[in-house]
């Protein structure tokens, strides 16, 4: 029986150990999952799946960026010389232009199309500076005088460094991720900068001046600021702040980054305010009244000693409060208009990371280019909230006797 | 006695900003309460969406919240007590404890929309389990994990090694101690984080958009791969991509405040609680 | 000089300090003995006020400093505390450097005359026997120094806002013996231009450095004479009981 129960805790206590490692592994699956589907990306062909760009063979460019292609069918680049190649007119050709060159007859309608790669060729053969978009299933089988353009990855570069998302792009999704980027910085910094003086003021009343009875009221009110879900917050900012801002700043339209960040400032002031209050109060007594007992002012012992020692933690509240805003999606989804493009002004709107994936998911189907993009926009969302959680650890543990 | 002046000013805009602050949630608060109130009434909380979600009342979404709740503590609360306990009770204060921690500040601090690309890429789709109940009770179990765990910790914590330290000298084992000593001791402070854990999963959105929420799903849920709607879900859906918008708000003003209610609801309880059995638990 | 007079004070519903009355003369060092929690320290910190930040706090009677009720109304606090000097148990410099904990005192006082402020600060830790030892890193951090040399330096910062009045609240007992002795020595050379008023837990600290001692237990002041008398034949049995070891 002793034995038996024994045998038993050892188990049990087996299972605690095992219980003890939940989070890390956790956090190992999710990276492994992010990033195993989110570098498929690196893999994707440029150009939509199951689809071709060929020219004619006399055509020396053999190479074309996502954006290249896109600019070409955008009417954007019109001569070949333009991408390094002979001095000729680019002329688009798409798979549909075909059925208006030839009959359907001509194209062997009754049988599957059987003649339908020919005359591609012919086309493509006969016009230099063509180039067609084509879908794998047609392209010519004689592929004389027509040379396909080499299939391209889409690269990091094209990722990181592009200015365009526009993941609906045919024949090239553009997944330029420097607009979301620059969108979630701006949105999330512009937040900081709104709920920092705020936050740190009502630290500082909190830790230094409300009596028991204050606070007793207080802390409870900002337990329930952080409790709101952030889809209501999303929703007043829809309701109130959205028209708010337009009639305020005479805009067009009230879903702006500096809607964002108006919302984002309030959803991140009960984690600045918690964390530098902490920091507050823990600046050790003696520090307080040697700067008392020196004939300093209940203000200048705050502004002059309390501060300045809890500036680490008050530094950790800042770091922590990006994060916060950062990775928040609901609200910024809901109030910031949405528009793909490098802000120029905070009262324009703009799109950020999380709220890119959380419109876009649900359309994009699994596995394809779209879907990877989005996970690789959650492995850089990961990353950064990484490098964020560090720091503030890092910053909130640096010892206070260490130096000035 | 300038002096005094900087400080009288400097002291009257701080007691200004702890009013702003106030002032904020209040204004919040009421703006929902406000709308919402005279939306809400039995109907209301009892009948499905009726005419392209203009009309009708919310129960599905009551529902599917309420299976999201149970789900993801059923997927965390055990899993996180017990890894409380591993790492208050057994592991010490050496460089696997850190580690540990570390880990569980870190998920803490994962953005929602994280666990819904995961919980996506994982359960739905590698697991196969599709849009699904047990998806997103999954998906939302992991998100709420740090805060159990983090909770549960505090409350053994609090409790007094004097306690540990009796019972194994009766002859008690750990084990035993923990189960009949400490657990019991500690249970209202762990109930707490419990509390505030289904605060945080019934207001969750991201995490749920891809592994569970339905947009229109009058029916109820009959078993764990059913695709449920959810109430922080539908207010998204008809605050922003209704078909007619203008007719839906007061069904979006009364879903927020049924949400703010049931985050109200378990604020207050766990601060009852908190109240009743002394030691306070951190929230973060 | 500095007098209190029929002192009653209350921490709560705890009676700190029962009737206290005493005069301590002008360049005199007067020391408070007695066990730990017999309110000595309390009495030390009611001359500057200092007990003033714990809520809940209650006080009878009159605290004369200089020939005015400090706690009378309209009395301004930090100028009090800029008269009145304190030097505390552990030393607690800022997290700046040596010099700015010295001109602290002055720039909140709203000095901002820079040579003045220099001049101050050498001579305050000169003051306090620190000059020859950091002058050369003026701008080093204050936690570079040694505790001895940290509670020195609290010293010079108490000195540099001139006080007429120091109170040290067991300044030497978080130190070696040398830095000890070094805080000793600095009292006596002190003792010149500042009355002052030492709580120790250390007998032969009081017997060494100070004129006129007072022996306290469970907030009444049991006997207070010259400090001779006091150790080598005092009045009361207690007191004796005390001196000898029987208790504390």
């Amino acid at each position: 029986m002793k034995r038996f129960r024994r045998i038993v805790e050892k188990i049990a206590e087996g299972m605690l150990t095992l219980s003890g490692a939940v989070t890390t592994v956790t956090i190992l699956l999710i990276v492994v999952f992010l990033f195993r589907e989110g570098l498929g990306l690196f893999k994707s062909p440029a150009v939509e799946k199951g689809y071709a760009l060929c020219v004619n063979v006399a055509n020396p460019v053999d190479r074309l960026t996502p954006f290249q292609i896109k600019q070409i069918f955008d009417y954007a680049i019109v001569n070949w010389a333009e991408l390094g190649g002979k001095d000729e007119a680019i002329e688009l050709f798409r798979f549909d232009d075909i059925f208006s060159r030839y009959s359907d007859e001509e194209l062997g309608a009754e049988n599957d199309y059987a003649l339908l790669p020919d005359k591609l060729g012919e086309v493509v053969a006969s016009s230099p500076g063509i180039i067609a978009f084509l879908p794998e299933e047609y392209l010519p089988r004689d592929l004389k005088g027509v040379r396909m353009l080499r299939s391209e990855h889409i690269t990091a570069g094209d990722f990181f460094g592009g200015r365009e998302w526009i993941p609906t792009a045919t024949p090239a999704p553009q997944f330029g991720t420097l607009p979301l980027l620059l969108g979630t910085l701006w949105v999330s910094i512009i937040a900081i900068f709104i709920a920092l003086p705020l936050g740190l003021g009502v630290a500082i009343y909190l830790s230094e001046l409300a009596n028991e009875q204050t606070r007793k009221l207080l802390k409870p009110a900002i337990e329930l600021l952080a409790g709101i879900p952030s889809v209501v917050y999303g929703f007043f900012g829809l309701v109130v702040l959205v028209p708010l801002v337009q009639k305020a700043f005479g805009l067009p339209v009230g879903e702006t980054g500096f809607t964002g960040s108006v919302i984002l400032a309030i959803m991140a002031l009960p984690t600045i305010i918690t964390v530098a209050e902490d920091a507050m109060r823990n600046t050790p007594r003696a520090m307080r009244e040697a700067s008392l007992a020196l004939g300093a002012t209940h203000w200048q012992t705050i502004y002059r000693v309390i501060v300045p020692y809890a500036k680490s933690g008050i530094s950790a509240a800042v770091v922590l409060g990006i994060g916060r805003a950062i990775g928040e999606t609901m609200a910024v989804l809901m109030v910031t208009g949405n528009a793909a493009v490098i802000p120029k002004t905070l009262f324009a709107p703009l799109r950020t990371i999380p709220a890119t994936i959380a419109a876009e998911l649900g359309e994009a189907p699994a596995g394809g280019a779209h879907y990877q993009a989005l996970f690789m926009l959650g492995c850089i969302l990961f990353l950064i909230t990484l490098v964020i959680n560090i720091t503030a650890e890092a910053i909130s543990k640096r010892q206070h006797n260490k130096g000035l | 006695m300038s002096k005094h002046t900087g400080q009288n000013i400097a002291f009257w805009i701080f007691r200004l900003l702890g009013l702003i602050v106030v002032g904020i949630l209040l204004w919040i608060l009421g703006f929902i309460i406000w709308n919402g109130i005279g939306v809400i009434d039995w109907e209301f909380l009892t009948e499905a969406p009726t005419d392209g979600m203009t009309g009708g009342g919310i129960f599905p979404a009551i529902v599917g919240t309420c299976c999201l709740i149970l789900g993801s503590m059923i997927v965390a609360f055990p899993i996180g007590v017990m890894s409380a306990i591993y790492t208050t009770e057994y592991a010490g204060n050496g460089r696997v404890v850190r580690f540990i921690r570390i880990m569980t500040d870190n998920l803490g601090g994962i953005p929602s929309i994280i666990f819904g690309l995961f919980g996506m890429s994982l359960f739905v789709n590698t697991l196969g389990w599709g849009d699904s109940i047990l998806a997103g009770s999954f998906t939302l179990g992991l998100l709420v994990l740090p805060l159990v765990i983090r909770t549960t910790e505090e409350a053994l914590k609090a409790i007094p090694d004097s306690f540990r330290t009796g019972s194994l000298a009766l002859g008690a084992t750990k084990l035993q101690t923990i189960r009949r000593v400490v657990l019991p001791m500690a249970f209202p402070n762990i109930v707490t984080g419990l509390i505030l854990s289904i605060g945080r999963v019934s207001g969750e959105t991201a995490p749920i958009l891809f592994t569970v929420a339905a947009y229109f799903l009058p029916k109820l849920p009959t078993g764990i791969f059913d695709q449920v709607m959810a109430l922080p879900y539908h207010l998204y859906v008809i605050a922003t991509s209704g078909t007619d918008l203008e007719s839906a708000r007061p069904i979006a003003y009364g879903t927020a405040l049924v949400l703010i209610v049931i985050v109200l609801i378990m604020n207050i309880l766990a601060s009852i609680l908190r109240r009743y059995f002394g030691k306070k638990v951190k929230t973060n | 000089m500095i007098q209190s007079k029929n002192i009653d004070f209350y921490y709560s519903d705890f009676h700190a300090l029962k009737g206290i009355s005493m005069e301590m003369e002008a360049h005199t060092v007067t020391a408070f003995i007695g066990p730990s929690g017999c309110g000595k320290s309390t009495f030390l910190r009611l001359f500057n006020r200092m007990n003033d930040l714990i809520p809940g706090t209650r006080l009878t009677g009159e605290c004369i400093v200089d020939g005015r009720d400090i706690y009378a109304r309209g009395v301004n606090v930090d100028e009090l505390r800029k008269q009145v000097g304190m030097v505390f148990q552990k030393p607690n410099p800022f997290p700046k450097s040596i010099f700015e904990n010295v001109a602290y005192g002055l720039r909140v006082n709203g000095v901002g005359d820079r040579k003045f402020i220099e001049q101050r600060v050498e001579e305050s830790l000169a003051g306090a026997a620190l000059w020859n030892e950091v002058k050369d890193k003026l701008k080093k951090s204050a936690f570079e120094l040694s505790g001895g040399q940290q509670q020195r330096l609290c010293i010079a910062r108490a000195l540099a806002v001139k006080p007429s009045v120091l109170l040290m609240d067991e300044p030497a007992s978080a130190l070696d013996p040398i830095s000890t002795s070094k805080i000793e020595e600095l009292i006596h050379e002190l003792k010149k231009d500042y009355t002052i008023v030492i709580v120790t837990h250390n007998m032969q600290q009081a017997a060494r450095v100070s004129d006129k001692t007072g022996f306290f237990m469970l907030g009444d002041l049991v006997e207070f004479s010259d400090t001779k008398k006091m150790f080598l034949n005092p009045d009361k049995e207690q007191t004796q009981n005390y001196i000898t070891g029987r208790f504390g």
